[in-house]
């Protein structure tokens, strides 16, 4: 009997290993075919495939093998067989082989095109002169980060989505930077005029030069043939010494070109429902293909999708690709913006609902149709309801699209939880991940596992958080398994007053003896200011070791200015001043060309100072009866008034002196945030109170006490605790309230957003500091009459030991020798920072 | 013990050891008018572990980086590109 012959093992050769390549060759290895055929991976670059979508991350640490999605063993594991640096550069359609550069010759009997695509540089006399780049792969970062280092200014042609990653990285490396955009806005193909504006006014603000609906001529060289500037199509000249080509990308189409394969008109390789070019055995996946719906994809999501329906088709089983949800989120130079389904709202009859407010940035639009659907939406500024909103498109939310836009507090319910989407919304269109899916889970970990949501470009981790049972794991950071709630609570029932100790007793395995972290170093060393009168410690925020635990601003008791320089406030309690005090203020900023603004607490905020220069400072405001106005700490900041019964003809109370009383009463509390308060005399409310951690507003017979407010990037309008308050009545609420907030908050969690993630919210405060259901309030009342009795100045503190003052140098090993790279420039009869000098000119010669 | 720093050609005294705060980082001058940052750890002496000093520089017991590639808290990000 004859052997039988053995069936040859089936060929898959890929060509292209970037991140669609990749998620082919898993989703090859999910279906079992790696087990059944030979899989061969041709990859042009030196390494294997990495998440360009954050490829920017490089310039903010992120190493090349933090970007790898290539998982450690992944290719030994299914027996793939990968060739770096080693691209295809012929296909034999009729032998089925690939001719790789090197000359290896790779039968096949399934080839799957997935080059991608390549920037497209616009012919423009100049493109290709040293100083020009693009911003695709990882070589293309090195070669810029190299370049960049002894150039001063930069700029980036094109502001969509890649340019604007782009000029954020130019910036991060220190360069004057422009962006040069043929459009009349920004990212026009994601948003529109609007969305557009307030991102321009944001971008702009940050430093950046923005140039809209102009081209670029030509690039500019000089007598060495590199970069000097650029000629816009307005006649215009900008200097620069780098430029990123950001024009858009086209598909890497010429191997399938040249092996006879159909190409579309504007390129890209023509492909079926199944992925399949004209050649049956051939695949084309992600940006170089141009998908049945005569569209060319150039975002991931869309890239996975055909790679699954690709890998199905192989194995036989039914999927198709028509096409895909270019939803969009991503944080472009910090700034949030996000796009989804009709963005542009080009469906007849539709709706726009918009939110704008130019002052902070923020632009919202829904687009509706007239029955309610949702249709789609631009964000800018505030992308937060993006991970909620784009699941809910093509469905009626089930609240107004009005009270989906408005931020908290201004007339908007309790923002739309995820609870509200049904099991089928699609939290993660990456890899098209249903809620139902994601809730099956356990945690984070077994989600990406299994589903694969949240590798992709992660703007639905937040909801994917949202909809997983609460985590085991609330420590505070890799050094504590505890939160800040249950640190404070061990603080000061152990009476712990040493960092290296708690840490010591009480840090993780493997964190103990350690140095700790930027996050629980500042927190307990909150935690040990607040309570150090009870237990017995030293409140004063720099002695021994508290010294290493704070904040920068803390550490220097004023405020880090952008070139380097600190300003100075004094506290003015209530707002009021006489005029001694005033002038004094004045002598001090004349005398040391300092620059003087009023701020919105009722107080005059002294800019530019040097580290030399604020014992000397300080010496003459203390001396005037000034103390310190904490404006640095995360503590009591204002208490702001308006006049009140005294001179107002409307007021009810007197305003000013209770201002005045709150004020010096919690002045130099620690808290986990920064806490603000104001006192207005009548219902009028001219003092905002309402807007503030904890707002009192006079009544005919007394007052009301709000709390839980907040101005900023979320406004919240304060909830009305308790009613008509005597004196009394007024400061022992507040004492407890603020108490029970330090006690309970999370590092860095403002009242507001601590009040509404209490449990049993309002009612549940209501009930444990005005009827004391806990039983708590003599401790809390005691704790803060500890903190009254033995408050001191820091300032004061400080200038009475020469030890402490010994630190206000700008340098160890020259003291009194200024920072010369702390300068400042005239404006509007005073000064402001001389940025330049921090990115223009070269300092002691080592550039 | 006094901290130093190793230049091309002498070793220029920064200061002594016992003024460094565990954790912190603190700014000395360079001769050329160039800035380093100069770190302890909660040890005392020993090096963390940071990108290499500036110029090939050497240092006896604590830990010396360029502004420009150290995350230096008590530095701007603007001023972190002063000295690349």
């Amino acid at each position: 009997m004859a052997a039988a012959t053995p069936t040859p093992t089936p060929a898959i050769v890929l060509i292209g290993h970037g991140m669609v390549g990749q998620r082919y060759l898993e989703a090859l290895a999910e279906r079992g075919a790696t087990a059944t055929h030979r899989v061969t991976v041709l990859c042009e670059e030196p390494r294997p495939a990495y998440d360009r979508v954050h490829l920017t991350s490089y310039f903010s640490g992120s190493s090349p093998e933090d970007l790898s999605m290539v998982p450690d063993g992944f290719m030994a594991e299914h027996g793939i067989d990968l060739h770096l640096g080693d691209p295809a550069e012929r296909i034999d359609r009729e032998a089925r082989t690939v001719v790789s550069r090197s000359g290896r010759v790779f039968p096949y009997d399934v080839l799957v095109l997935a080059t991608g695509s390549f920037p497209f540089v616009p012919p423009v006399p100049g493109h290709d002169a040293p100083g020009c780049f693009v911003y695709r792969t990882i070589e293309d970062l090195l070669a810029i980060e190299e370049y960049a280092r002894t150039r001063t200014s930069g700029a980036v042609v094109g502001g969509g989505l890649l340019g604007l990653e782009a000029a954020g990285a130019l910036q991060g490396l220190g360069l004057v930077t422009r962006i040069v955009e043929f459009a009349p806005r920004l990212m026009p193909v994601q948003i529109d005029d609007g969305g557009g504006g307030a991102l321009l006014r944001t971008i702009e603000n940050m430093g950046l030069t923005v140039h809209t609906g102009v081209g670029t001529q030509e690039v500019l060289t000089g007598e060495d043939g590199s970069v000097t500037g650029m000629r816009l199509s307005d006649g215009s000249t900008v200097d620069t010494e780098l430029v990123v080509f950001s024009a858009g990308v086209r598909p890497r189409d010429g191997l399938a070109r040249d092996s006879g394969l159909t190409v579309g008109e504007r390129g890209g390789i023509g492909v079926d429902a199944r992925c399949r070019t004209s050649d049956p055995r051939v695949y084309a996946i992600g940006e170089c293909a141009l998908a049945s719906d005569g569209r060319v994809y150039g975002l991931v999501a869309p890239g996975y999708e055909m790679a699954e329906t690709a890998a199905d088709d192989l194995l036989g089983r039914e999927k198709e690709f028509t096409g895909a949800d270019l939803s969009t989120k991503l944080k472009l130079l910090g700034v949030d913006v996000a796009s989804f389904g009709d963005a542009h709202g080009t469906t007849p009859g539709c709706l726009d609902v918009v939110y704008s407010d130019a002052r902070s940035g923020v632009y919202k639009k829904l687009v509706v149709a007239p029955d309610g659907v949702l249709l789609g939406g631009v964000l800018v500024g505030d992308a937060d309801a993006y991970g909620l909103l784009r699941p809910l498109t093509g469905s009626v939310p089930p609240v107004t699209p009005e009270q989906l836009v408005l931020p908290a507090g201004a007339g908007a319910p309790v923002a739309l939880g995820p609870s509200a989407l049904p099991d089928g919304a699609v939290i993660c269109s990456c890899h098209n991940v249903t809620k139902k899916a994601i809730a099956d889970c356990a945690d984070l970990p077994e989600v990406k596992k299994c589903t694969k949501a949240g590798t992709g470009c992660g703007s639905c981790l937040k909801v994917i958080g949202q909809l997983l049972p609460a985590a085991a794991d609330k420590g505070l950071c890799g050094c504590f398994p505890f939160s800040r709630a249950e640190l404070y609570e061990i603080v000061r029932t152990r009476r712990l007053t040493s960092y290296r100790e708690i840490l010591d007793a009480h840090g993780r395995e493997g964190a103990r003896g350690g140095d700790g972290c930027e996050v629980c170093k500042p927190t307990v060393g909150s935690i040990i200011a607040s309570l150090a009168p009870t237990l017995g410690a030293s409140g004063y925020v720099l002695d021994g070791e508290q010294a290493a635990l704070q904040d920068t601003n803390d550490h220097f008791l004023a405020n880090l200015q952008r070139n380097g320089s600190y300003s100075v406030v004094p506290r003015i309690p209530g707002g009021e001043i006489t005029p001694d005090k005033l002038i004094v203020i004045g002598e001090v900023a004349r005398d040391f060309g300092l620059y003087t603004k009023i701020t919105g607490g009722q107080r005059i905020d002294l800019f530019g100072a040097s580290v030399d220069q604020l014992p000397r400072i300080w010496a003459r405001l203390v001396d005037a009866g000034f103390e310190s106005g904490h404006a640095y700490g995360k503590a009591l900041r204002t208490v702001k008034s308006c006049v009140g019964q005294t001179w107002c003809r409307y007021g009810v109370q007197d305003s000013v002196r209770m201002a005045i009383d709150l004020e010096l009463r919690y002045r130099g509390l620690r808290a986990p945030h920064k806490l603000k308060s104001a006192v207005s005399g009548c219902a009028r409310e001219c003092a905002e109170a309402q807007s503030k951690d904890f707002g009192v507003i006079a009544t005919a017979s007394g007052w009301n006490l709000y709390v839980g407010g907040n101005g900023g990037a979320t406004p919240r309008h304060a909830d009305l605790l308790a009613q008509d308050l005597s004196d009394a009545e007024l400061v022992r609420l507040i004492d407890r309230f603020l108490m029970f907030y330090i006690r309970t908050a999370d590092r860095l969690e403002r009242t507001s957003t601590w009040l509404e993630r209490l449990e049993g919210g309002l009612d549940h405060l209501r009930d444990v500091i005005v009827h004391d259901s806990l039983g708590l309030c003599a401790e809390l009342e005691a704790l803060m009459a500890d903190h009254v009795a033995h408050y001191r100045d820091e300032w004061a503190e400080t200038l009475r030991d020469p030890e402490r003052l010994g630190r206000f140098v700008s340098f160890v090993n020259a003291p009194g020798a200024p920072d010369p790279t702390v300068r400042f420039v005239p404006e509007r009869d005073q000064v402001k920072p001389d940025l330049a000098i921090l990115t223009l000119e070269p300092v002691g010669g080592t550039r | 013990m006094t901290v130093e720093l190793r230049l091309d050609d002498h070793w220029l005294a920064v200061c002594e050891l016992s003024s460094l705060v565990p954790g912190r980082g603190v700014a000395a001058l360079l001769p050329d008018g160039s800035q380093v940052a100069v770190f302890v750890d909660r040890a005392g002496a020993a090096p963390r572990p940071c990108r290499a000093g500036p110029g090939g520089s050497d240092i006896r017991g604590v830990t010396v980086a360029e502004w420009a590639s150290c995350p230096l808290s008590t530095v701007p990000p603007a001023r972190e590109r002063v000295l690349p």
